[in-house]
């Protein structure tokens, strides 16, 4: 489980987290939400132990993130982003390999071979393993990066680990959204905690077990069921007016109406 | 792109046998002479042909243009002098790198350093020394002999003349690839002096030309070593497009003139002469 | 080159060893004086075993200087290549070379420091001391330049690599003014030897200069490799770098420590010499991708034999003079580095991506 417990974050005079109090499930979806400059990243980069709080601290089964080694906190969760700064020629299985960076000579080379094919695999990209990964289109090199972190975690049936997703499929067609995703939910089912930012409200309602809506550093709504999301809760935070339609099968499904 | 590359390496790597057919055993003195005075002193001891190799500086007399060079004096290959089966290597103690004196002790090269003739006396002594160890102290005496004469007869010239023109000296340093105002330290400012002028630079070393000291310094006299002044077209005028210059009374006047390095900043057995050579220049 | 890439990695080094070795063998027979390679072994024999008759000049020439000059061409083109394939992952560039983040300005400047105030001072007497001298201040130019670049950069609270970068040009600038303020106020001499100095040259090897510069090249050369597997994973990014438990900060300063002490004794004993330490990196990175334990170990490999194949150019070239080395690299390197270039605009993969 992890907990946050009390943290906030400063950045000179600008408080980008008020003091806040969470704490995330094993086996659970959950999507942070919110405009721009609302914390999401912040907070979740907290979490991830790559900021410092301010005040109080985050724990991971009752220990806090500080008593980890920074190996030790790779080997437990992983983070994909959006950003990556690979510039020089690398093979799509290479660039999967780094993901088992934390774990050097944990397990058997032939093993850790079985273990790239595998997470490749679940991304459906084996395919492209010798390919350069340079010469892939947007949505083929998140896939990868994807299996990067799967790697991370140890594999498709990895268990008790705790994923990070920074808006990871912004910039993913559709195709490339749902299988990310799918992916991620498939993690949080065996048992893993997944903690996601992202934009779109129909994916987070479609994936997420629970949505914490941000608004001004602070977590505005806090719903341990995306079914109870309003549209009033979507204009308080987003600021545009917003309904909620039930679907056929009684998905909940957001529409934006007007802006303020 | 690599073939070409292989090949022009190989062919470079090949012209390594070049120096085989010199290794023939004539016996007698071989001598590499890392000095431009040592070679014209070795010259005018009549040992020219027992030299094998000098350094680039080494330009009188034009003999000596025909001999293989070991390069810059600063910039030596042990392996490169010892290349020339030298039996002898002269230099006068500046050159470098430092590590090749190193070398040349550990592959038994013999090697004698002779002291800087900056000055007659010492210009004098080290032709001494020289033509000692090569038994021609005889020529050096009468040499010598020569020198005093000539410089006596400079010193009556010069006697003549009423005015002390203030001369400035600009130098082409190729290895800096800049021009120089040559200072009072050195063989110059005492050539100058010979010749019944007085040197207008007031630093000790070289010193980068710049228009400021040009104009300070109000030279009557410009002279511009060889090199300099062919580079830059081997006129006057084009002397005087390099900064400053012209604003001297020197440029006013005209009275600007080429000089050859060797006639100036050694002294020689011709130094008499060449003093004779500069004082007419200067007073002119 | 297409065999290359299909070769497997142990057979790969195989042949660029053997490329090395091949070399080597090849440059004891090249110089101004010429020795025919059957006299090789020869030579070899009357030293060690004491049989035969030799050719004394030879002898000397063989063992006093081919040997350790062929022995420091492939130290420091293996030092050279080793940093830059470790500067330019740490930039995540390929233009980068220790050149361009003040390393070797700094170490120039710290030699040049030596050779004006140090040398005819009261250093003179302690002649042992004096040749480890020259290294110690390189290193201290070198590592204060580097560290310079460093803190600049991190005080913007975290190191940004475009931020280093502009920092290098800086403290180039710096670094290379003091060089040129030195050679003005010297001596002329003095000047002289920081201007050739600056050229670089192979010429001055000795045994005393390999064991120095052997020191250093293997000690960067393990720890280097040792340096490797977390640059790989510096190639996501800082902060990938670091979710896969990288220590960033504390990577970049080591591979900063062991950039300077490879660059800075190899400089400080034969001069600047450039390019060498851009391309083979580069080039090994075309032939097989990107990981730097094979970047490292080819580089170490490949970077000993491109310099021992320029400094054999040197000594033929214009002999029994010699060429500085650092105008040959310059015109070797910089044509094929432009030649690199244009393949990458010509649309082909892998030529130049930054």
């Amino acid at each position: 489980m992890l907990e946050a417990r009390d943290i906030s974050y400063k950045v000179g005079n600008k408080e980008l987290l008020a003091r806040t109090n969470l704490s995330f499930e094993g086996g659970r979806f959950h999507v942070l939400m919110g405009p721009n400059g609302a914390g999401k990243t912040t907070i979740l980069q907290l979490l991830a132990g790559e900021l410092k709080p301010g005040t109080g601290a985050v724990l991971v089964d009752d220990v806090p993130l500080s008593g980890f080694s920074a190996l030790e906190r790779a080997r437990r969760r992983a983070v994909l982003s959006q950003h990556y700064a690979l510039q020089f020629p690398i093979s799509v299985r290479e660039v999967v390999a780094l993901g088992r960076y934390p774990h050097a000579g944990s397990v058997a080379s032939d093993e850790e071979e079985h273990l790239l094919t595998n997470c490749l695999s679940a991304l459906d990209m084996e395919a492209f393993s010798d390919r350069e990964y340079g010469t892939l289109s947007g949505g083929e090199a998140q896939k990868v990066q994807m299996a990067r972190v799967l790697a991370q975690l140890g594999g498709a049936d990895a268990s008790d680990k705790i994923l990070f997703l920074d808006e990871p499929v912004s910039h993913l067609d559709v195709r490339f959204q749902h299988h990310l995703l799918r992916i991620a939910r498939q993690l949080a089912d065996r048992g893993n905690t997944v903690i996601a930012v992202l934009h779109d409200v129909n994916l987070a309602l479609r994936y997420a077990d629970r949505l914490l809506l941000m608004k001004e550093g602070t977590i505005a709504h806090d719903l341990g069921d995306p079914a109870l999301l309003t549209g009033h809760m979507l204009q308080d935070v987003l600021g545009i007016e917003a309904r909620i339609l039930r679907l056929d099968d009684g998905q909940p499904f957001a529409v934006f109406t007007s802006v303020k | 792109m690599k073939k070409l590359s292989i090949l022009l390496l190989l062919s470079a790597l090949c012209s390594c046998g070049r120096f085989e057919g010199k290794s023939g055993k004539q016996g007698g003195a071989r001598i590499v002479c890392v000095s431009k005075q040592l070679t014209e002193f070795l010259f005018a001891l009549n040992q020219g042909d027992k030299i094998v190799g000098v350094d680039l500086s080494s330009t009188y007399p034009e003999a000596a243009k025909t001999k293989t060079t070991v390069g810059y004096h600063r910039h030596l290959s042990a392996e490169g002098i010892a290349a020339l089966e030298p039996t002898l290597v002269v230099h006068q103690g500046d050159i470098a790198p430092a590590e090749v004196s190193a070398q040349l002790a550990t592959l038994s090269i013999p090697v004698k350093i002779y002291p800087a003739g900056n000055g007659i006396d010492s210009a004098k002594i080290v032709l001494s020394l020289l033509a000692k160890e090569l038994g021609q102290e005889r020529v050096a005496d009468s040499l010598n002999k020569v020198l005093d004469a000539d410089l006596e007869a400079a010193a009556t010239q010069v006697a003549r003349y009423p005015s002390k023109p203030r001369v400035l000296v600009i130098h082409f340093g190729q290895q800096r690839n800049q021009y120089f105002v040559i200072g009072t330290r050195g063989a110059a400012r005492r050539m100058i002096e010979l010749a019944g002028g007085e040197q207008a630079a007031d630093t000790s070393g070289f010193r980068n030309l710049s228009p400021e000291v040009i104009v300070k310094l109000q030279p009557d006299v410009i002279l511009a070593t060889d090199f300099g002044f062919d580079r830059l077209g081997g006129s006057k005028e084009k002397l005087l497009e390099l900064p400053g210059l012209a604003l001297t009374p020197a440029a006013k006047s005209g009275r600007i003139y080429r000089v050859e390095e060797h006639d100036l900043i050694y002294f020689g057995p011709r130094s008499g002469k060449n003093i004779q050579k500069l004082a007419e220049i200067i007073h002119r | 080159m297409k065999s290359l890439r299909a070769l497997p990695l142990p057979y790969f080094y195989g042949v660029l060893l053997f490329v090395l070795l091949a070399l080597f063998a090849w440059s004891l027979g090249v110089g101004a004086v010429s020795i025919s390679f059957s006299e090789l072994p020869e030579l070899v024999r009357h030293r060690l075993w004491d049989g035969g008759s030799v050719n004394a000049l030879h002898e000397a020439l063989f063992w006093e200087i081919r040997l350790p000059r062929s022995l420091l061409c492939i130290l420091v083109g293996a030092s050279l290549s080793v940093s830059g394939a470790l500067m330019q992952s740490l930039f995540r560039n390929p233009i980068v070379e220790p050149g361009l983040v003040g390393t070797s300005a700094g170490s120039a400047l710290g030699a040049a420091l030596l050779i004006v105030l140090g040398q005819n001072t009261f250093f003179s007497g302690l002649h042992w001391l004096g040749s480890l001298l020259a290294p110690v201040c390189a290193f201290a130019g070198g590592m204060a330049a580097t560290l310079l670049v460093y803190y600049f950069s991190a005080s913007l609270r975290r190191v940004n690599v475009s931020v280093m970068i502009l920092a290098g040009v800086a403290v180039n600038a710096l670094a290379n003014g003091g060089t040129g303020f030195l050679a003005y106020i010297a001596r002329d001499p003095q000047a002289r030897s920081i201007t050739f100095w600056s050229l670089g040259t192979l010429s001055v090897a000795s045994w005393k200069m390999v064991g120095i510069v052997s020191i250093s090249t293997i000690t960067g050369f393990l720890l280097a490799l040792r340096l490797a597997r977390p640059l790989n994973a510096l190639q996501l990014g800082d902060d990938e770098a670091r979710y896969l438990g990288v220590r960033t900060e504390r990577l970049k300063f080591s591979v900063m420590l062991v950039n300077a002490l490879l660059v800075a004794v190899a400089t400080s004993m034969v001069g600047i010499i450039g390019f060498v330490g851009l391309i083979v990196p580069h080039v090994l990175r075309l032939l097989r991708g990107s990981d730097n334990r094979y970047l490292i170990a080819g580089s170490a490999l490949l970077g000993g034999s491109v310099l021992l194949a320029t400094d054999m150019v040197c000594r033929v070239l214009i002999a029994p003079a010699e060429m500085p080395i650092g105008i040959v690299t310059a015109f070797i390197g910089a044509p094929l580095f432009l030649y690199l270039l244009a393949r990458a605009r010509g649309g082909q993969k892998g030529g130049f991506y930054a």
